[in-house]
This record gives structure tokens, C-alpha cells and sequence, in this order.
């Protein structure tokens, strides 16, 4: 998104501080001392410099290293779990899905479930291509299980529904409690 | 002091870099009067509307960035797109940001206590399946729910054991969107996976359309308000009038509702209490109605395929089911009505109620192919 930084500035709450009166001499007069005191020996500055710079390098290395190392091992690991998960419960929503179209005659109710589990699905694609991209991104891996196991319990549930509707104990008159 | 100096200099710069850093998107504000309206589209938001102490709209969004890496700033930044615009009387929002800036999924956990908390969650579901809950646990609930039932219960568990580590999640940066409004201001909502909380009461009309979208509101007071939700979560404290239309949205929780028709589709509903002239249209919903108003009068309800859950500990209501196709549940003891010729539809069930002076109103049930579980004997979850 661009931006003019200038904006920013404009912003009643971004502090402005005014220098004091006396700024300028006090900077010239901290300039002057520093200017008297003894150049420190060449050697010595030399060796503290390169120090700082394998201090820099060394912490800058542990740092890349330990990243990697995180990155390789976890991503293929995670990435060939989800994947198994996913055709696990794709396994299940399928034979779920057949058990349903056997159980019920009523096309109106069949076309409503092909409907949802297809927009479901649509999203789960979507939300997939996220993961592939951010593969360890946790709320993108909670997005894609919650997909999947709405799906299942969403079969499961209207199994379950139908089911019900198949009690041994039937009447066809009106009953008062 | 002097060797450690670029040392303490590399250190500093690192901590810096580290640290949290906040970065403004948009700030506006518009003076408005009882006919403005305020017009939102926005994708993968997460909004705070709170109440403006003037006639004021203030907007303000701006991006907490937890973790100060460059990377995901310029990510970020190019990921999101929001303008507002005023015509004639209309203030225009629109934020177009992609699923990458979106916070809908919001687990600040790792990975490994995310698995070890998964299965708890389940057996808590399980458990939790079926009980009764009063007006006051569902007020409860709302009011400290973060969306999900995961993350309420991943919430309620960090609570619990305050000192138990559960690390960090994936989570680089947070959305600070807050919009002040008048009380006195009509509100038009075009959501897509978004989070939108009011904290304050909406009294005007309020129209909204929204896909895979998290609500949390107080009160919706304004009868001429329309809520029109295909997935998501839909959590309000108090309804009073409205038209709400729900289509996969397998959370819906309201505190209390009144004079409003509710139309369902294949969505998990559950109400603490219902109060005078509240009409139900379903489909194949879990709907459970856990208290009536002792002034409720007349609930109307006709579904198919529905499952209905309502809890008479005090004996209050009566009622009466019309239909065919259907499977009564009454404290346990099960009994299907089948189709008589021609499916024609017939009076299956009567409830009466034994103290007719601590009668609170009747339930009219048309349902065909549904479930429909009484109990008068139910505990507290």
C-alpha cells in the first residue's frame, strides 16, 4: 500500500519537541572536549572492531542456523501429516457420504448436503493454497481441520437424524402428555 | 566501558528491532447528523465499533506489529487496501485486505500444546452436548467469547492454569481497528471472513450481509434491522425485533430475543430465553431453547429436518406439534410419528401443563421429518 510518510507527521499525537536556547553552545563546548582528549592507540581500536565484527557475525550465524534447522525439520514433517490427516478424513467423508445417499430417498435433502459439501470444499482449496504458502501457520492448519471435520459431523449428524426418524415405538395419532 | 560499546550498540539494535511497533493505515474522522449512513465492504477485518461521545465518526486502523521484521511489514502493507470516502450524506468505508492480513483464525498457542489441547476439546464438546444452560451462563459466555469454541476453550483453559506455558503461535501482527459511532447512526455491512464486535448497543436500523464472518454484538434494538449470515458466527446478547437469516452458521448464541423472525438453515442455534413474538423458519438446524419469558405468550416455529431441544424443568409451557415424519423425545421415553396417506400433515403431540397459574405461553410446532427432545428434568452444565 503506498504511503506518504509525511502523513504520518501531520498526526496531532506524534510529539513535537523544541530545543533549548542553549543547544548550540552546549553541542560546540561537548565537541571541544572530546576534541582535547588522547587519541586512543590504532592497534587497540582496530582489534576492538574486529571484535565487534566476529561478536556481529557469530550471533548473526546462530541465529540463520537455528531458523533453518527449525524450518527444514518441521515443514516437510508437518506438511506430510496434514496431508495424511486430509485423506484420512476425506476417506471417511466419502464412504460417510455414501452411507447417507443409501439411507434417504429424500432428493430435496440430498441436494441441500451436495451443496454445503461443496462449498465446503470450494473453501477448503482456498484455504489450502494459504497453507501452502504459510505452512507453519497454526491458524491456517486449525482453519483446514475445522473444514474437514465439519464436513464429517455434518454426514454423521444427518445419518444420525434419519435414523432417529426409524423408532420401533410408532404412532399415528395424537398423543397428550 | 569503551571495548563494549559496539557490542551493547549490536545488542540494543537487535532488542529494537525486536520490539513492537505500531503503524497507522487510516484516521479519520466525520461529523455526522440523524440521516448519515455509514456504509462498510470490507475483507479479512477485524472491527471494534464502540460508542462516540459526540456526533462524531471516528475511524481509526492501524497494524501492532508483535514482532519487528521488515519482511512481514512490507507483506502486510501490501496485503492491505482501505479507503473512506464521503458522498452527499453517505461515508463509504472499504477495506479490501487479502486473507493473509485476516485474523478469523486467531490461536496464539504453539503447535505442540495446540495437538495436546485438540483432544480435551473434543471430550469437552461431548460432554457439554445436550445440557441445559440458563440465561445468565449464555450472557457469560458471550461476553467472554473470542469466536470459536476452540478458542474459547483454549482461553478458558490459559486461565485456569496462568503459570502453564503453551508458547507462541504464528501470530506476527494484530489489527487495531476501532470505529466510534453515534448512537444515532444507520449502519450498512458488506462482511467477508471478517471479525466485527460492536460494544455498544445498535438502536438503529442495521443491515448486514455477511460471509464466513465472526459477530459479537450487545444489544440490537431497532426492529427494521436485517442480518443476513452464510457461515461464520453470529453471538448477540439481546434481540429486540429484527428479520436474521442463518445459513451454515454452526454457532449462533443469543442471550435473550424478542418480536423478531429468524430464518435457519442446516445451523447450530442456541437461545437462553425467548420473549414475546419470536417466529422460527428451519432447516435442518440443531436449534435448543434453553428458557421462555415468563411473558412469552406465542413461539412459532415450523422446520424440516430440525432438531429441536427445549427444557420445561418448571412445567410453563404447553405445547403442540403438527406435522408428519417425526420422532418425539420426552425425558428419555422415544416415540415416531409416521406419515398417514397422502403425507398429510396431523396434530402428533399435545403437552399441557399441570398448574395453569404458572403458565407462561404456548409453543406451536409444523415440522415434518424433525426431532423433537423435552426435558423436564434436565441439570445445569
Amino acid at each position: 500500500m503506498k504511503r506518504d510518510i509525511r502523513e504520518l507527521f501531520k498526526n496531532e499525537e506524534f510529539p513535537k519537541k523544541k530545543l533549548p536556547n542553549f543547544h548550540e553552545e552546549e553541542f560546540l563546548g561537548k565537541l571541544e572536549k572530546l576534541n582535547r582528549k588522547e587519541k586512543s592507540k590504532p592497534f587497540l581500536q582496530i582489534f576492538k572492531i574486529a571484535a565487534s565484527i566476529v561478536l556481529m557475525l557469530s550471533v548473526g550465524y546462530y541465529f540463520l542456523s537455528t531458523k533453518t534447522a527449525v524450518k527444514q525439520e518441521d515443514q516437510p514433517t508437518l506438511f506430510v501429516q496434514v496431508k495424511q490427516i486430509e485423506k484420512e478424513y476425506l476417506k471417511n467423508i466419502r464412504e460417510e457420504w455414501n452411507d447417507f445417499v443409501a439411507q434417504t430417498t429424500d432428493k430435496n435433502l440430498i441436494e441441500k448436503y451436495k451443496e454445503k459439501l461443496l462449498k465446503l470444499d470450494t473453501n477448503y482449496g482456498r484455504v489450502s493454497k494459504q497453507f501452502e504458502e504459510n505452512p507453519n501457520n497454526i491458524n491456517i492448519l486449525e482453519s483446514l481441520i475445522k473444514n474437514l471435520q465439519l464436513r464429517l459431523e455434518l454426514l454423521k449428524d444427518i445419518k444420525e437424524h434419519l435414523k432417529e426418524l426409524n423408532q420401533k415405538n410408532t404412532s399415528n395419532e395424537t398423543i397428550y402428555i | 566501558m569503551r571495548p563494549f560499546i559496539y557490542s551493547i550498540l549490536f545488542f540494543l539494535s537487535i532488542t529494537l528491532t525486536q520490539a513492537q511497533r505500531e503503524e497507522l493505515v487510516l484516521k479519520e474522522r466525520f461529523k455526522v447528523d440523524e440521516s448519515t449512513i455509514l456504509n462498510l465492504d470490507v475483507d479479512n477485518v477485524t472491527i471494534l465499533f464502540k460508542e462516540s461521545s459526540d456526533d462524531t465518526i471516528k475511524i481509526e486502523y492501524s497494524i501492532l506489529f508483535k514482532k519487528n521484521s521488515e519482511e512481514v511489514v512490507y507483506r502486510v502493507f501490501k496485503d492491505i487496501n482501505a479507503k473512506v470516502t464521503k458522498h452527499k450524506n453517505v461515508i463509504n468505508l472499504e477495506v479490501k485486505n487479502s486473507m493473509y492480513v485476516g485474523e478469523l483464525h486467531n490461536i496464539d498457542i504453539d503447535l505442540s500444546s495446540f495437538k495436546e489441547l485438540l483432544f480435551g476439546y473434543v471430550k469437552s464438546v461431548k460432554e457439554k452436548k445436550l445440557a441445559y444452560r440458563s440465561k445468565d451462563s449464555i450472557l457469560k459466555e458471550i461476553q467472554v467469547s473470542l469466536g470459536t469454541d476452540t478458542q474459547d476453550y483454549i482461553e478458558r483453559l490459559k486461565k485456569k492454569n496462568p503459570t502453564k506455558k503453551y508458547g507462541e503461535g504464528s501470530k506476527k501482527f494484530e489489527q487495531k481497528f476501532i470505529i466510534y459511532v453515534p448512537k444515532n447512526l444507520k449502519i450498512k455491512l458488506k462482511a467477508l471472513r471478517s471479525r466485527i464486535t460492536f460494544n455498544c448497543n445498535i438502536h438503529k436500523p442495521i443491515k448486514v450481509n455477511a460471509y464466513n464472518t465472526y459477530f459479537k454484538l450487545k444489544k440490537v434494538l431497532n426492529k427494521k434491522s436485517e442480518f443476513d449470515l452464510d457461515m461464520g458466527i453470529f453471538q448477540a446478547e439481546n434481540i429486540v425485533g429484527g428479520k436474521f437469516n442463518f445459513k451454515d452458521v454452526d454457532k449462533v448464541v443469543i442471550g435473550t430475543i424478542s418480536n423478531a423472525k429468524i430464518t435457519t438453515e442446516i445451523s447450530k442455534v442456541q437461545i437462553g430465553e425467548i420473549g414475546k413474538g419470536v417466529k422460527f423458519i428451519d432447516f435442518n438446524s440443531k436449534l435448543y431453547f434453553y428458557d421462555f419469558d415468563k411473558n412469552f405468550n406465542l413461539f412459532e416455529l415450523s422446520g424440516d429436518y430440525s432438531k429441536l431441544h427445549f427444557f420445561d424443568k418448571k412445567n410453563t409451557v404447553t405445547l403442540s406439534a403438527f406435522g408428519n415424519t417425526t420422532t418425539v423425545n420426552f425425558d428419555g421415553q422415544k416415540i415416531s410419528f409416521e406419515p398417514r396417506k397422502e403425507n398429510k400433515k396431523y396434530k402428533m403431540l399435545e403437552k399441557k401443563i399441570k398448574n395453569k397459574d404458572n403458565y407462561f405461553g404456548h409453543i406451536d410446532l409444523n415440522i415434518t421429518h424433525g426431532i423433537i427432545e423435552i426435558k423436564s428434568r434436565e441439570k445445569e452444565h
